[in-house]
């Protein structure tokens, strides 16, 4: 199937007079990307044009990214992506995510939006977006994919690298004493005093150091922080059942 | 055993001629018993022992005490009728309960076989056979729940067999009223119109009976928040308003079970956090036992209707049929309703899962009580009913009720994770929590977190404020899970110690040998979880004191090294922790900082949001404890929270005993527990102790006095403070 797929959509690319790499890069992504099938992409090539070119573009980058999302679901993601892109720009903004209302009563809400953008850029397209909502896709039906070199989107290890980095905000790869108290105060804010952040903070690096049995700095690595978690079944709480 | 009682009374019933028939249709053999004369005694088995004489004997009683009035004035009376009632119900329901404790010896007698196999046929029509089914299907899990609890298993399998525990009651009973009254119309009479409004009227007794059960637990949350300077009475109102929900269900014919259910579910997490741990343990006990009371007298019933022969008839046909049936549909229940459910689910429900479920339908009280209920006149077929009824439940209990453990051994059932709760896991799952909603927000989905996070947030801005009482308001959870993993931390450190000085820290439940050693135990409990506190507050500063311990002697500030002496990660086979060995090196430091950092832990380990207290109480307390003591105590500020790591840690913990061995050395125990009253009150979980000196270790070189812990503690022990047995009174919780 995939080898047809390949052929539609190469005729697809020549017609609209792309250049050759981009055929290359098809052909791999839907190498990646066996769950799509080809009525579902073509029925919705027929029926829109220049908005699906954009989404068919942006569907084999995400396919290169190795999200494995399915295609309704992405349609439905890229419906969305469109409603917060206000002005039509085709990518996102700060101010877009902001403007959803329940965010702002989230503690860790500006986290969040910071964890779409990577360090230095100020816009996010649709692959992106795709990608970090990938990390939340339920994997009960992952199959082992032959030749997938990389590692799925939602592994364990990729969604712990998620959530540490919405810790670790300077991004040195450690959640230094400072990070820890700052995501404490956001969480708690106005229930708990001072010092009782510190001694749960406190109590927390200490905890991870131990576990860990490293190196007894003021902080928590990402070992450490793996480690403290592998009790918990991150799978099932870090999944989103839309996303399959 | 209870089978033995109805053959007590069967005795009765031939000893006895005046017994007017145990054969009654309506009326329950209790009441008859209890009507008779005087001639009967207590029942039991030493009444049909004695019953042949009984009679007569009695008779002479009551022809003596008439004799009485006639007479003098007498000293001791017999009084009898006027306590009858009372004391027979009193001793069957202690001869039942007696029949707990010897349940092992005494083993299950099997049925007294009285079976009359009549082969007649069951004369009903559908509408009875319904009305059957209805009632059959009531499933009392009570066994089953009492195996899950006693084999953990995981907490999805749990969750739902004790949903349906709690809900089915009401679903049955709603249907059994619903066929009632079909049956009293008549079948001929039940037109279609009729079978709507019948599924009408469930959803609206099921659906109202709750919306009444939640209205009071509203105001149950909201009279429990002002209950803080009557906590005597605080069971009282519960139970009256769960009382009142039910009797108001039952004034509209709604459903009661269910009102009553909600009102619990609904008040559970305000009127918790409302009342005192009294009350909640008052509240749970009686409740406990009033559900016993009365589960112990239906099946006393259960077994004498039994043996009964007068009230039942049997059908073998029925019977076999119906012992088949309910276990297969109820398996096809449960399959099917799984794969309905399994669509919708995260985590699937598995073979196991469902076989245990289909496995776990026993009958019990509810079916039995139904089925007795019904009128002979309306339903011609109720001995029928009644005798299945009989057979099914005491074929389910037994059977399935005794061979649902081994089953649930056989078949591997998931156990609860029974993990150590960490301090990282918590804040993490609660990050969790929160990252998840974020995510679902952006993506516009409206899933379980986004109406998960609406209900908190309703529940915190409205409820809340409504329903809790203004110190609970402000609690964290997160800040109660902390100082539930350091009290379980202390406790497992404490045990490690006493294990190491061949000292046991029993459970203050259990039964004692002697009183000395109870004592001893108690005291020694005690004592050690107010060393808690202490060791608690300066908690990250002890692994680093414990890290003291690996060092050459007297170093100030000793290399960090292994950890694997820590109790709390030590496993079973390990050598003792350093606190009793090693941790004697008193390294000079400075004694003012070392107890202001103490003082600003504890004050943050039990100080709530709102510090407005005018005389600090502590600093009257330590006005009053001699010895080194910080002239210039300041009130706590977020500036004496910042500890310098490192070396300054390990020498607060040290120098806190240097201190308080000096303190007690000064003054006596009961002057140290008397000061420290002060300081209890102040402490927001009332299970947490006042400060006291952590086990000195044994001796070493060095300055200072030490004292082995087994010395130190008998110390405590063999001289109890008067002032001290204020504190008794506060237990230690059970967690």
């Amino acid at each position: 199937m995939e080898t047809a797929l390949i052929k539609y959509l190469c005729r697809f690319i020549k017609n609209k007079n792309t250049k050759t790499d981009n055929l290359i890069l098809f052909r791999y992504s839907f190498t990646e990307w066996p769950d799509v099938k080809e009525s579902s992409i073509e029925a919705t090539f027929l029926q829109k044009s220049s908005r699906h070119r954009l989404m068919l573009s942006s569907l084999t980058q995400s396919a290169v990214l190795c999200v494995s999302v399915s295609s309704s679901h992405l349609l439905r993601l890229y419906e969305r992506f469109e409603s917060l892109d206000r002005e039509n720009r085709g990518h996102l903004r700060k101010e877009d995510f902001q403007a959803v209302r329940e965010l702002s009563m989230n503690p860790v809400g500006d986290r969040i939006i910071g964890s779409f953008f990577s360090p230095g850029q100020e816009t996010v397209d649709f692959p992106s977006f795709v990608q970090v909502l990938a990390h939340f896709r339920h994997t009960e039906n992952d199959r082992i994919r032959d030749g997938a070199q990389k590692e799925p989107a939602n592994s364990t290890a990729r969604r712990l690298k998620f959530v540490f980095q919405l810790y670790d905000q300077d991004r040195d790869g450690k959640i230094s004493r400072a990070e820890l108290l700052q995501v404490l105060r956001e969480m708690l804010g106005m229930q708990v005093t001072e010092e009782q952040l510190q001694s749960i903070a406190e109590r927390a690096i200490q905890e991870a150091n131990q576990e860990a049995n490293q190196d007894k700095d003021d902080a928590i690595s990402f070992d450490e922080f793996r480690k403290s978690m592998e009790k918990v079944n991150i799978d099932h709480k870090m999944s989103i059942r839309f996303l399959e | 055993m209870l089978l033995l009682l109805p053959v007590a009374v069967d005795l009765l019933g031939t000893a006895a001629p005046q017994l007017q028939g145990l054969a009654l249709g309506t009326a329950s053999p209790v009441h008859h018993l209890l009507h008779r004369g005087p001639e009967y005694g207590a029942p039991g088995i030493a009444l049909a022992r004695s019953a042949a004489e009984e009679p007569a004997g009695f008779g002479g009683e009551e022809r003596d005490a008439a004799e009485h009035h006639s007479g003098g004035y007498r000293v001791v009376q017999w009084e009898w009728s006027y306590v009858q009632n009372p004391y027979i119900i009193a001793t069957w329901l202690l001869v039942a309960s007696l029949a707990k404790i010897c349940k092992s010896a005494s083993g299950v007698c099997v049925c007294v076989c009285v079976c009359v196999c009549v082969y007649v046929h069951v004369q009903a029509d559908l509408m009875d056979f319904l009305l059957f089914g209805a009632l059959i299907s009531a499933v009392d899990p009570v066994a089953v729940l009492a195996v899950f609890e006693e084999v953990h298993v995981n907490e999805t399998l749990f969750i739902i067999v004790f949903g349906e525990s709690l809900l089915n009651d009401a679903v049955t009973v709603v249907l059994y009223k619903v066929y009632i009254s079909f049956v009293e119309v008549g079948a001929a009479n039940v037109q279609t119109a009729d079978y709507f409004k019948g599924v009408a009227s469930f959803l609206i007794v099921s659906i109202g009976g709750t919306l009444v059960g939640l209205v009071f637990a509203v105001i149950l949350g909201f009279i429990t928040r002002f209950t803080k300077k009557v906590r005597i009475i605080e069971p009282l109102f519960v139970f009256l308003l769960v009382y009142l929900a039910y009797l108001t269900a039952e004034l509209f014919s709604l459903s009661a079970i269910l009102s009553m259910t909600f009102c619990g579910i609904g008040a559970n997490k305000y009127v918790e956090a409302n009342i005192s741990q009294k009350s909640r343990t008052t509240v749970k006990y009686t409740m406990k036992n009033l559900a016993s009371i009365a589960e112990t007298i239906i099946f006393i019933f259960l077994g004498i209707s039994a043996v009964d022969k007068s009230k039942w008839a049997w059908d073998t046909g029925l019977v076999s049929c119906t012992l088949i049936f309910i276990f297969v549909f109820r398996a096809a229940g449960v399959v099917g309703q799984t794969w309905l459910l399994n669509r919708f689910r995260l985590v699937p429900l598995d073979k196991i899962d469902q076989v245990v479920m289909s496995y776990g339908g026993l009958r019990g009280a509810v079916a039995f009580a139904l089925v007795v209920l019904l009128d002979g006149e309306k339903v011609k077929a109720k001995d029928y009913f009644v005798a299945t009824t009989i057979v099914v439940v005491f074929f389910t209990v037994m059977f399935q009720g005794l061979t649902i453990k081994p089953l649930v051994k056989w078949l591997k059932v998931p156990r609860a994770t029974n993990r150590k709760p960490t301090i990282n896991e918590e804040i993490h799952e609660r990050a969790f929590d929160h990252i998840l909603t974020a995510v679902e927000d952006i993506a516009g989905l409206q899933g379980y977190h986004h109406w998960r996070d609406k209900w908190e947030q309703f529940d915190k801005n409205y409820l809340s404020k409504l329903l809790l009482s203004k110190s609970k308001y402000r609690r964290s959870e997160l800040w109660e899970a902390y100082q539930k993993i350091n009290i379980r931390d202390a406790i497992s450190v404490i045990d490690q110690v006493m294990k190491f000085n061949h000292l046991e820290l029993r459970p203050v439940h259990e039964v004692p040998q002697s009183n000395k050693v109870t004592l001893l135990n108690e005291k020694v409990r005690r004592s050690a979880l107010k060393l808690i506190c202490v060791v608690f507050v300066c908690f990250p500063l002890v692994p680093a004191a414990l890290d003291v311990c690996q060092s050459p002697p007297a170093v100030p500030s000793p290399p960090p090294s292994e950890d694997n002496h820590l109790p709390w990660k030590a496993g079973l086979g390990s050598p003792p922790p350093c606190v009793s060995v090693e941790a004697t090196k008193i390294i000079p430091v400075d004694l003012q900082q070392a107890w202001n950092q103490s003082i600003s832990s504890l004050e943050s380990v039990s100080s709530p949001p709102a510090l407005a207290e005018p005389v600090h109480p502590r600093i009257s307390a330590l006005s009053r404890l001699g010895g080194p003591r910080p002239a210039s105590y300041t009130p706590p500020s977020s500036s004496t929270s910042v500890r310098a790591p490192g070396p300054q840690s390990p020498f607060c913990f040290l120098e806190k005993k240097k201190e308080v061995q000096e303190k007690e050395e000064e003054e006596e125990e009961t002057g140290v527990s008397q000061e420290l009253q002060p300081l209890m009150s102040n402490l927001r979980p009332p299970e947490l102790l006042p400060p006291h000196p952590p086990p000195p270790p044994p001796p070493p070189p060095g300055p200072g006095r030490r004292r082995n812990p087994c010395v130190y503690l008998r110390s405590l022990v063999t001289a109890p403070p008067p002032g001290t047995s204020e504190l008794h009174s506060r237990r230690p919780t059970q967690l």
